[in-house]
């Protein structure tokens, strides 16, 4: 193993069309989302008192986009690697309940050689056990 | 109501210091395990000068905010109401990996606002904020980009 080739990814080795390794996540709990407060400073109410999220007219507290969006990372880094993402968009679709298990999903959408790199880009999307749509996203990585 | 005369504002942010614990800690929070987020050594031999930041990692840059003080509140200088605030969308452009022992300078502008009706009724109106995130040597590392939406209408039980 060469130092170098580990951190790269291979421009020849991917193709349009390629799905990523489907990451799924056990049911989320409040736990859960009580860490990623913690250790994102987000403490919105919503997210951890359900007296006040039922108040606001949720069913209970839900976890925050970005904390979907941190775990569909998880894919987007063992696939092409973290030091190689330069792009990284999500939009938030649905909440995500307690209990609710997280499937992410990854297929390249195109190749492209600009400003003397090579790019690969991907569409994402983060769907429920039951198939809701929670998050859609999209990423572009720098290849070899 | 949104105060359209707010677009173009700049808010600049603090010095943010990149923590090699903090990312530790911030990856298992997204349940990431990738030894490049907590092993030096295998940060190291992918070439990189220490453990790298995850995508989102920044989402945690107001933590240190020194006690007593307000992060920036650029939904609030735009007239958003906060009980009716949505997350709608999060981008994020990387110039080159952001590596524990960076220190960043930033630099806020709120991009845009617009409205539209919503699906369910009630005028949504949308804020757009681009973050420019600068290294020591001046040199842009990433910009962020965050659309946040109050909704016209309270959500019915389950939406």
């Amino acid at each position: 193993m060469t130092l170098a080739s580990s951190a790269a990814l291979e421009f020849s080795a991917i193709q349009v069309g390629d799905a990523a390794p489907e990451v799924r996540f056990p049911a989320i709990t409040i736990t859960d989302i009580v860490r990623y407060a913690g250790s994102s400073g987000d403490f919105t109410p919503l997210h951890h008192d359900p007296v006040y999220a039922q108040k606001a007219g949720y069913k209970d507290v839900f976890a925050m986009g970005m904390m979907t969006a941190g775990y569909l990372s998880k894919l987007v880094g063992d696939w092409f690697g973290p030091e190689n993402i330069r792009r990284y968009k999500v939009r938030f679709t649905g909440q995500v309940y307690p209990g609710d298990t997280l499937i992410c999903k990854g297929v390249v959408t195109g190749k492209r050689e600009a400003d003397g790199q090579k790019w690969v880009d991907a569409a994402l999307e983060v769907v429920t056990a039951e198939g809701a749509s929670v998050l859609a996203g999209e990423a572009t990585a720098v290849a070899r | 109501m949104a105060k359209r005369d707010s677009v173009g504002k700049e808010f600049p942010g603090r010095e943010w210091y990149v923590e090699r614990g903090k990312i530790i800690e911030f990856a298992k929070s997204i349940r990431d395990l990738n030894p490049v987020y907590w092993d030096q050594e295998a940060a190291k031999r992918r070439g990189l000068a220490d453990v790298v930041a995850p995508p989102t990692f920044v989402m945690c840059s107001g933590l240190q905010s020194p006690p007593g003080t307000r992060g920036m509140n650029v939904v609030e200088e735009a007239g958003f109401d906060q009980r009716r605030i949505l997350h709608g969308e999060q981008e994020f452009e990387f110039f080159r990996p952001i590596v524990a022992g960076d220190v960043l300078n930033s630099s806020t502008r709120l991009a845009d606002i617009t409205e539209r009706e919503g699906k369910r009724g009630g005028k949504m109106t949308m804020a757009l904020t681009e973050t420019v995130y600068t290294d020591k040597e001046g040199q842009t590392v990433m910009i962020v980009r965050n659309l946040l939406i109050e909704r016209g209408v309270a959500p019915s039980a389950g939406g």
